[in-house]
């Protein structure tokens, strides 16, 4: 769902492609996310696409992050946790630095800081925010790197 | 074909993130002159180091010292580097919705460095990662009518050092 939700839309082929895993998985997964709602299907011509429409989904009041605004650009970047940036990040500032980090992505995805001010705006080094940026990198498909993703302005 | 390049921190951890840095030593060293400002210096050797990153400042100091990048301060004499310099501040500031302050002109020595050379008559290229930047740099160099500075976006160098043969 990452991969879509960052990706705006693709189709089941490309889903299986870029993502290396197999076209029953593909299938299976999906099946259960047109259930839920969290995405919806459309026909181009003879190809059917997946779509996740633009979204804010919002974590607030667990045991370890206050509040945290997920949408389908920085998505990738909470997904992030779970790198060797991620979790090296969340061991020295917290979750919910890591969790403040997330909505800022949002914000450079659509061009609208640095890493520089986000360092700043998070009190930590320039190096640290690098990290994470390198990791949300190396977890990012390579198509979606060209990809127009969809953009709230 | 460049005559310098500008390399930003963005590149210099990446780099030492993936574990290409000695790959990049080799690339920067068999072209065109590499060059860093200051600032470049403090965030990827000395702020790492101080915060417990020892190792990895250690690796991109010793590049430093390789003379691979070498480490080289903007002059600002020219008048048209400072007023570059102050528009892409304000620029990436309103994108930001932040005072024009909370970006520092340091934040921007790599622009500096590059404008500063494409004046004198270089072709340079200038590597980082920040899309913002991008963006607010392309707007005002074209306003400006300055030409010879080059943007690279240096993902597909660092997927090409990383399936490169060791050596």
């Amino acid at each position: 769902m990452a991969y879509v939700a960052a990706k705006g839309k693709a189709t089941p082929e490309e889903i299986q492609k870029d993502l290396g895993i197999p076209r029953s998985t593909v299938y299976k997964l999906l099946t259960e996310f047109f259930q839920t709602g969290l995405v919806t299907k459309e026909k181009a011509g003879k190809v059917e696409l997946v779509r996740v429409p633009d979204f804010v989904f919002r974590i607030e009041n667990t045991a370890n992050i206050v509040d945290c605004k997920l949408t389908p650009r920085n998505i990738l970047a909470f997904d992030a946790a779970h790198t060797p940036a991620g979790r090296m990040f969340i061991g020295r500032r917290g979750l919910q630095a890591f969790a403040k980090f997330v909505e800022l992505y949002d914000v450079y995805k659509r061009d609208r800081t640095t890493a520089q001010l986000m360092a700043r705006e998070l009190g930590v080094t320039r190096y640290e925010v690098e990290l994470l940026l390198s990791d949300i990198d190396s977890i990012t498909p390579r198509s979606l790197e060209l990809a127009n993703l969809p953009s709230r302005r | 074909m460049p005559t310098f390049r500008v390399v930003d921190s963005s590149l210099l951890i990446e780099a030492d993130h993936r574990r290409v840095l000695r790959a990049l030593e080799k690339y920067l060293r068999s072209g065109p002159p590499a060059i860093a400002p200051p600032r470049v210096y403090e965030e990827t050797v000395t702020e790492p180091r101080s915060i417990g990153f020892g190792a990895s400042a250690a690796r991109i100091e010793k590049l430093f010292k390789s003379g691979a990048v070498a480490i080289k301060p903007p002059d600002y004499t020219d008048s048209l580097v400072s007023t570059i310099v102050d528009r892409v501040r304000v620029c990436i500031a309103d994108r930001a919705g932040k005072p024009e302050h909370a970006v520092e002109r340091a934040d921007l020595q790599i622009v500096a460095l590059a404008i500063e050379n494409a004046r004198k008559g270089n072709q340079v290229e200038i590597m980082f990662r920040d899309s913002a930047l991008k963006v607010c740099l392309e707007r005002v160099l074209r306003g400006q009518g300055v030409s010879g500075v080059s943007i690279i976006d240096f993902r597909s160098l660092i997927r090409q050092l990383k399936h490169e043969p060791k050596g």
